[in-house]
């Protein structure tokens, strides 16, 4: 299997859990975890295979997600 | 005292010494008896570059003049009695974002619509305590058409100087007055401070500046700052969950203006005219002309302040102690109460007189022989 | 200029709750005012964000520029000051639905009929959040809220007509469902001349969906999706472009008419 090109990286400090994320995502590569952060907040988790369309960066109420294409700088 | 002399009706002079002063941003919304300052500037703004609007009601007139003030232009709007209660939310909201403005109030009688026509003294109380909270303003109140000229100077310059809304509390009786004035040439103006163009100013309200006033960084000169009217840190930002960041603030948009009383009444001025007697009249504002030809007639004091708000209970004492005063105003007795906190309230009497006229020279002198028994 | 350099990073993360439409308005836009910037398209130095009271008031103060947050249902009437005092200064108003349909109802026509250069985001969430979920202007009628108990009797404002028939000359709807498009409409808005006015459709989770059956961000969401359209569509509330004309704005009048005051002064 090929290598993802992009990765998507949550500010976890930043994330509320409200999982707008996972919802936007067109080909499901982020999903609900049980993970959560220092306030309690259940955190979502990249699982691979973004294709860089950025809705979930764009849709993130807490401005907490980051895609990154891989090997550039941010 | 060079300039033009013009025959004027007193808020045309307060119109003209607005521009004299600086201002070239007017706002307002038509209202009986100030209407004539509003007409005033819609003719001469344009002439000298600055910006009339009339806006939909008194609320958005003294927001615009706020707005204006962010922008680094000086403002102005002017009401009376029924407008001015509109405008409370935008005083109490320029007092906590420190915004330079000037309000005048040609007064007349309330409650509610009142007497549209006639004259009042009753908003004394409200131009200090109108809006909610904490905070304090500049009031003065002129008597003649040239103190209308004059006085509206001060006002812009102490706005421009403590960084607060002044009030020029003028009323009916000087407001459409026609008198001589002198539309002074010479007229020494101030402009706010600023911060240094272009930089970022991170700590925007310092909580102890010196001398209590910060400088202003208006928008659109690169100092990227954050102004609300919730309860904010040095930098701006929201803290309204703590107590002393709170306290600290008020406290200071207090004290900027009330340890300066003495400074403001001794650089605007007062009249006391000291006669062999026991007795002292006060008055200010349209109702002390007929006090002073009243004082005459009898031989007795009179002081007649120009400064209302910050009140100076030290000069009042200094220069009233020991008389039995007669404070002579168109309301039910509101300047009194301040003199009483200021003098022995056993010798503080009142002629409240409301109604719409000045009382006579007569009317007052009746009342001081009253008095004097 | 990337967008990072516009937020007050020091205060976040923000107050808004999880999931709340405010926080994809800001997050578009940070984007578009940055990329605006970088474009050289707009000055960051000449920009100004003005509010009212309410959640999406509270957005400026995240925004690393010139802000002013004033009292609730004012924004515009701050606004027409600074930009007839400064027309260099680029303004954008962050408003809601109680702010800018409530309270303000008579500004907001009022700066349509002038044609206030500015640009308005509204964000229509249909109830009061900051005060805990009460009716507003936009309320659907039926709708629950902690003052309409027993359904929402009165029927609500539609935001668009209200500022078109006021003479808006831009005027786009969109809801945080679409923050693509939502981004391009606030492109557009900050290129017209005049009086533009985005509706944005947003969700208030905890004071709206959780007491009309809207448990989650996600179902709302799915909700603005389903239940919008940018063709006409029976049942469907019309987004998308809804008037975009030219009309020459309130300060450039005024001003004409100084310099023409002002010059005949000069040469007479």
């Amino acid at each position: 299997m090929a290598e993802d090109e992009y990765t998507v990286e949550i500010d976890e400090r930043l994330c509320k859990g409200c999982f707008l994320c996972v919802w936007t995502c067109p080909v499901d590569a982020l999903r609900e975890s049980d993970r959560r952060n220092e306030r309690g907040y259940r955190l979502p988790e990249y699982v691979g295979g973004c294709r860089g369309c950025r809705q979930c960066e764009l849709i993130c109420p807490d401005l907490a997600i980051e895609v990154r294409r891989k090997g550039e700088g941010s | 005292m060079s300039g033009r002399v013009e025959f004027l009706q007193g808020n045309e002079a307060c119109a003209e010494g607005a521009i004299a002063a600086g201002c070239r941003f007017f706002a307002g919304y038509p209202i009986t008896p100030s209407t004539e300052i509003a007409e005033r500037m819609s003719e001469r703004l344009p002439e000298v570059g600055g910006v009339y609007v009339q806006m939909e009601d008194e609320i958005g007139s003294l927001a615009a003049v706020i707005g204006a003030s962010w922008a680094g232009v000086k403002a102005m709007t002017a009401t009376s009695g029924p407008g001015f209660s509109l405008m409370q939310e935008h005083m109490s909201f320029a007092a906590m974002t420190e915004t330079p403005c000037v309000v005048v109030n040609v007064q007349r009688g309330g409650p509610s619509t009142g007497q549209p026509t006639k004259a009042s003294q009753s908003d004394v109380m409200q131009a200090r305590w109108g809006g909610h909270g904490d905070y304090e303003v500049v009031a003065l109140a002129p008597s003649t058409v040239q103190e209308m000229y004059d006085l509206t100077v001060e006002c812009f310059n102490w706005a421009e100087r403590l960084r607060v809304p002044a009030v020029l509390l003028a009323d009916e009786v000087v407001g459409h007055m026609r008198e001589r004035v002198i539309l002074r040439e010479d007229v020494e103006t101030v402009d706010r401070e600023l911060p240094e163009e272009g930089e970022e100013v991170r700590e925007p309200f310092p909580l102890e500046p010196d001398d209590l006033v910060p400088p202003m960084p208006v928008f659109g000169r690169g100092h990227r700052v954050h102004v609300t009217g919730l309860t904010h840190d040095e930098r701006g930002y929201p803290a309204t969950d703590d107590p002393e960041v709170h306290r600290r603030l008020v406290r200071r948009l207090c004290n900027k203006v009330r340890k300066r009383a003495r400074r403001i009444h001794e650089s605007v001025g007062y009249d006391l005219i000291e006669r062999e007697s026991d007795l002292a009249l006060v008055a200010y504002g349209g109702c002390a002309r007929t006090v002073l030809e009243a004082a005459e007639e009898l031989n007795a004091t009179v002081f007649r302040p120009r400064v209302i708000h910050p009140f100076d209970p030290d000069l009042v004492r200094r220069l009233l102690d020991g008389y039995e005063v007669l404070v002579v105003e168109m309301n039910l007795g509101q300047y009194v109460e301040m003199i009483e906190r200021a003098l022995d309230a056993e010798c503080v009497h009142a002629l409240e007189y409301p109604g719409g006229y000045p009382p006579t020279p007569e009317r007052v002198i009746e009342e001081a022989e009253r008095l004097q028994g | 200029m990337n967008w990072r350099d516009l937020i007050r990073w020091e205060r976040m993360p923000h107050i808004l709750c999880p999931g709340c439409g405010n926080g994809t308005i800001l997050n578009v836009l940070v984007r578009a005012l940055a990329e605006k910037f970088e474009a050289g398209e707009l000055d960051p130095d000449r920009t100004v964000l003005v509010s009212g009271i309410g959640c999406s008031s509270r957005l400026p103060g995240y925004v690393r520029l010139d802000s002013l947050h004033t009292t609730h249902g004012r924004p515009l009437a701050f606004a027409t000051g600074l930009k007839l005092a400064n027309p260099d200064l680029e303004i954008i108003v962050l408003t809601g639905d109680g702010d800018a349909a409530a309270i303000g109802g008579n500004h907001l026509i009022h700066a349509a009929r002038r044609n206030l250069d500015v640009t308005v985001i509204c964000s229509n969430n249909l109830i009061y959040g900051m005060t805990g979920g009460q009716v507003s202007p936009t309320t659907p009628e039926g709708a629950k809220s902690t003052t309409t108990p027993y359904g929402n009797p009165e029927p609500p404002f539609d935001l668009c007509e209200l500022v078109m028939g006021a003479g808006a000359p831009h005027v786009e709807r969109w809801t945080t469902a679409h923050p693509q498009q939502l981004k391009r409409a606030i492109h557009r808005a900050l290129e017209r001349d005049g009086f533009s006015f985005i509706d944005v459709l947003s969700q208030c989770p905890t004071n709206y969906g959780r007491r009309n059956d809207l448990k989650s961000p996600r179902e709302m969401l799915e909700w603005l999706r389903e239940n919008t359209s940018t063709k006409d569509e029976p049942g469907k509330i019309r987004i998308g472009i809804l008037r975009d004309e030219e009309r020459k704005p309130f300060h450039e009048r005024v001003h004409e008419l100084i310099e023409e005051v002002s010059g005949d002064e000069e040469g007479g």
